[in-house]
């Protein structure tokens, strides 16, 4: 599945897995947030259809637009509905920014967190 | 629901399979040499091993989806969630467990707590239990606990939503405990070495 953008001179197609890579960059960029570490279920499915990142699901529906679930792990200490909304803006723009696409929701799911030096003790 | 049915069909028709075949062989109905014979002939036939195989293959591939499937949907069924304009923030409750806990032990007071978090349309209910260390006013301590957690969770999840606290001291620990622990705790200090032993002026 790939988001879809039509242009005169004919269409540019944009694969999942760059929408994919846009966001766990834009994730790994925001300080004190990490997506989940993959599990034995990703690392099988990653055998099959190629290196993904565990913690991205990217939904698109043609009426409903682009969704976009992430599964994160965050520091101890930060306010999670300031992360969460921090998160969700900087996602949005940074597709938008980049791929000229509107994200109709960042959904985001706040699995673990983190011990101040990075280290996941859930 | 889709796949539930379908989980519930495969698990059923197995056990099923297995339960009569256990039935009948107990009861004798099955005739022990035919058994035999067509395990020998599904052993020897190379096309019907394949089969076999491939069958087993099914089965333990099915087997992994379902249980991973149902673990992430038990793994969901454990959150906290509220709507921002950008979407859905879903927070796990395991990860408010462990954020509590952490706060916990970082109290001089307490030596280790054991937290479990209900969410419920009445608000958050949190049931904690606690290791505390001797000579503790236990009734100020619980107050103090109780007030931090409430704090912290509200502060964290920025919900005004009511968080019930409920403690349960567990565990007092004696004083020998305690002194035994803190001598453990205290690396054994060297001998000190003198320079220049055997030196003469």
């Amino acid at each position: 599945m790939s988001a879809d953008t039509r242009l005169d001179l004919g269409s540019v197609k944009i694969h999942k897995h760059v929408l994919d890579e846009i966001i766990a960059k834009t994730v790994h960029g925001i300080n004190g947030v990490r997506l989940v570490q993959p599990n034995l279920s990703d690392k099988l499915k990653d055998l099959i259809s190629g290196p993904s990142h565990p913690g991205i699901k990217i939904q698109m529906d043609e009426q409903e637009g682009i969704k976009i679930n992430l599964a994160i792990n965050i520091q101890y200490g930060m306010k999670i509905p300031d992360t969460a909304r921090q998160i969700q803006d900087i996602v949005k723009q940074d597709i938008k920014k980049i791929l000229e696409i509107n994200v109709a929701d960042v959904n985001i799911d706040i699995r673990g967190i983190e011990a101040g030096g990075g280290k996941n003790v859930s | 629901m889709f796949l539930r049915r379908v989980t519930v069909l495969f698990y059923v028709t197995i056990i099923l399979f297995i339960g009569s075949f256990l039935l009948l062989f107990a009861l004798k109905l099955l005739n022990i040499n035919d058994l035999y014979l067509i395990s020998l002939i599904w052993y020897h036939d190379k096309d019907l091993r394949l089969i076999i195989g491939i069958i087993a293959g099914i089965i333990l591939l099915c087997n992994f989806l379902f249980y991973n499937y149902f673990s992430v949907n038990v793994h969901r069924d454990k959150i906290i969630a509220f709507d921002n304009p950008s979407g859905r923030v879903s927070i796990s409750l395991v990860a408010m467990e462990d954020l509590i806990r952490r706060l916990l032990i970082r109290l001089n007071e307490i030596r280790d707590g054991k937290v479990k978090i209900t969410a419920s349309k009445k608000g958050l209910d949190v049931k904690i239990r606690l290791v505390m260390k001797s000579e503790v006013n236990i009734p100020e301590l619980t107050a103090r606990v109780q007030d931090k957690v409430r704090r912290k969770i509200q502060d964290t999840i920025g919900l005004e939503e009511s968080v019930n606290v409920s403690i349960y001291v567990g565990k007092i620990l004696p004083e020998r405990v305690k002194e035994k622990a803190a001598e453990e705790e205290q690396p054994q200090q060297p001998a000190p070495t003198v320079p220049f032993r055997g030196y003469r002026a």
